[in-house]
């Protein structure tokens, strides 16, 4: 028997048993198109987050008092910004050295409130973050010597509080102490979920009074390039572990923070991929369990077609292809369902799907692979029915 | 609606393709079509099979037994049968129920394997085969016809027919073609398209018949043809299957329990408690 007519063959006897045939690929059709969606969700959220790391600027290295890590709050600061006076030596280039002390406070420009994150900083910020500005200049070193009361506005406060009024040179009361705004902030987006829009800068010194802090939140130090990230990560922990025996600082970098979160993501997708994985399998019981009843429902037309001189492979490949064919059509179907759940769940809404054709082409794979390992055993039963008995079968 | 001569469907393209009608056609032992990968059996060569000067036997069965095992009770079905069947023969198996004609007929269809003795299929022992050169000797050497027809339900008459030619590797235009003289030799030229639920009784048989006979066969084996079919549709299978003797030189062998039916056979072959009882007519 050749091929094309045993696959002819198979097609005739799911056409036959039409709603068996769709019922039972549908436990695949679910198994598969879920494998599609959720590693393209965790692939989209590896992604997006990845590209995050990377849009805040390149070779930065982020450093907090205490422990950090996932799950670990920063402990209390103890760094102030002294501390941030003796980085810059450290570092040698006193412009690749930025602060942050971060507060949230209210924000009111008229009878437009909003809550913000103040960021408390210097001039130095966009030698280090990637912080295009729209309108207006940055802080400067003079704001921050003098304590000056400015602003630099994320986009996002900025069209809360003014809407298409230009805010340049406009009032704000930050935290009810009046600040002009001398610059605007591009759209950047979320890191971490941190909604960077909606951040308002001000020099690092006025926010200190404004917050009633001598502490800083952290400082970040510019690379100049990604050879001198770990040297220069290096010297400054040992800098500030000599400055301060017996405390731990961290020092994080983009690097570590796309590996560590790389990882995460991955292992999530993974999981995420192996729990689809198991209504494949699921869906590929179904599939042998059918293909059980359907040997056994058709034990006399086995006979007969023993009778007429299939061998017991005719039978054994008429039977597999069936298997195989209901699990590929489950699978082609499934990754078709799949892709459009993920671009449907990427366009309405704000979860991030990124597919991927390894995944896609593993559904398949797997799909087959699945038809192929639960046929077997139904197709080799069906080929070793004994014809004489198989034919007198009711 | 006759038979004409040549039932061997008129294609002519592959099969022995020797003229029929002939007792003396002589098959070669059954080769694939598909290159002959597998077995292909052929009668030891040399004298040492003991044939007849005139040709090889349809069926040479030497103190051929068939025994069940249920349960630990040993049912001996056929108890030693022995018996020679020529090609284009016409020959009724007779005897009471539970006697050993099915079981003998399965043996001689290569449906079965005897427990002892030997069995010579068209010049070839069964017992030098595998599982995959008795089903060669099925398609290709014997034709079934069942009591109860055994046509799959949701087929087409032609595609029914046709089916035997799918294990033989056939392309389907041929199939088709083939199955279309072999139904039109059952005079079933207008059914082609029904489905068998769409048929009566003895057109059902009739399409059975057509398959046995597309194949080209050496016999048609019929256990009970009539069995299932009133008298009218008894005769009419009956005839065809006379016909089929007498134009086309295919060997009969048919299992019955009706003395007209078994009259219509030239020879008669009575079996009981699964042995021949009686043998009518052999040619020896
Ligand atoms: N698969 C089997 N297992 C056990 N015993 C069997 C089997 N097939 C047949 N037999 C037994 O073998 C004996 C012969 O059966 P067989 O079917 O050949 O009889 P038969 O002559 O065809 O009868 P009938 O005229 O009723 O069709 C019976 O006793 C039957 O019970
Ligand atoms: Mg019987």
């Amino acid at each position: 028997m050749k091929g094309a007519e045993a696959l002819r063959m198979a097609l005739e006897a799911l056409r036959v048993n039409r709603l068996r045939s769709a019922l039972t690929m549908f436990g695949v059709v679910i198994g598969v198109s879920a494998v599609v969606v959720l590693v393209a969700i965790g692939t989209g959220a590896k992604e997006a987050i990845e590209g995050e790391i990377a849009g805040l600027g390149s070779n930065i290295i982020l450093v907090v008092p205490g422990q950090v890590g996932l799950g670990a709050a920063p402990t209390q600061s103890r760094l102030d910004l002294g501390d941030v006076a003796f980085v810059r030596r450290v570092v040698g280039d006193p412009g690749k050295v930025t602060v942050a002390v971060n507060s949230g406070e209210s924000v009111r420009v008229g009878r437009n409130e909003v809550f913000a994150t103040i960021t408390g900083t210097d001039e130095n910020l966009p030698n280090i973050f990637e912080r295009p500005l729209r309108r207006g200049r940055y802080l400067s070193a003079t704001d921050v010597d003098t304590r000056r009361r400015v602003a630099v506005l994320g986009s996002e406060v900025a069209d809360k509080l003014f809407g298409d009024v230009d805010p340049i040179g406009r009032q704000a009361t930050i935290a009810g102490v009046r600040f002009r705004v001398v610059g605007l902030y591009e759209p950047v987006g979320a890191t971490f979920g941190v909604a960077r829009d909606q951040e308002v800068h001000i020099p690092v010194t006025t926010a200190q009074r404004l917050v009633g802090l001598s502490r800083i939140n952290g400082i970040a130090v510019g690379a100049s390039g990604p050879d001198e990230i770990e040297p220069l990560r290096q010297r400054v922990l040992q800098g500030l572990s000599g400055r301060y025996p017996g405390e731990r600082f961290s020092a994080v970098t983009q690097t570590q923070l796309l590996g560590t979160i790389g990882s995460v993501l991955g292992m999530l997708t993974g999981v995420l991929a192996a729990i689809a994985g198991i209504s494949l399998l699921v869906g590929g019981v179904g599939v042998s369990n059918i293909m059980l009843v359907s040997v056994r429902e058709r034990t006399r037309e086995i006979g007969l077609r023993k009778a007429l001189g299939a061998r017991g492979g005719d039978v054994l490949r008429q039977f597999l292809i069936e298997a195989v064919l209901l699990t590929t059509i489950g699978g082609v179907l499934g990754i078709l369902l799949g892709v459009g759940g993920s671009l449907l769940i990427e366009a309405l809404s704000p979860v991030p799907a990124a597919i991927t054709w390894w995944s896609i082409a593993l559904a398949f794979g797997v799909s087959a692979a699945v038809g192929v390992f639960f046929g077997v055993a139904p197709a080799r039963r069906a080929a070793a029915l004994d014809p004489v008995i198989a034919l007198r079968a009711e | 609606m006759t038979v004409p001569e040549g039932t061997a469907p008129a294609t002519g393209a592959a099969g022995p393709g020797a003229a029929p009608g002939t007792p003396a056609r002589r098959a070669p032992a059954p080769v694939r079509d598909d290159g002959g990968a597998g077995v292909s059996p052929g009668p030891p060569a040399g004298p040492a099979t003991p044939q007849r000067a005139d040709g090889v036997a349809a069926f040479e069965a030497v103190d051929l037994a068939r025994s069940y095992r249920l349960e630990g009770v040993t049912v001996d079905a056929l108890r030693g049968v022995s018996l020679r069947i020529e090609p284009g023969e016409f020959v009724a198996i007779v005897g009471p129920s539970g006697s050993g004609k099915s079981t003998l007929m399965h043996l001689l269809g290569c449906l079965d394997r005897p427990t002892a003795g030997t069995l010579r299929v068209n010049g070839v022992d069964v017992s030098t085969l595998d599982d995959g050169g008795l089903a060669e000797l099925r398609n290709r050497v014997v034709g079934f016809v069942f009591q109860s027809f055994h046509l799959l339900g949701r087929t087409s008459a032609l595609d029914n027919v046709a089916l035997p030619l799918v294990y033989r590797g056939v392309g389907r235009a041929e199939r088709r073609e083939r199955a279309r003289a072999a139904l039109e030799a059952v005079g079933l030229a207008h059914r082609l398209d029904h489905r068998p639920s769409q048929m009566s009784g003895g057109e059902q048989q009739r399409v059975a018949i057509a398959r046995a006979l597309v194949g080209d066969p050496k016999v048609v084996l019929a256990d009970e043809p009539t069995g299932n079919l009133d008298t009218r549709n008894g005769e009419e299978v009956m005839g065809i299957l006379s016909r089929l003797n007498a134009d086309a030189g295919v060997a009969v062998v048919l299992v019955t329990h009706e003395p007209e039916v078994a009259g219509r056979a030239r020879r008669r072959i009575n079996v009981r408690d699964g042995r021949v009882d009686a043998d009518t007519g052999e040619p020896r």
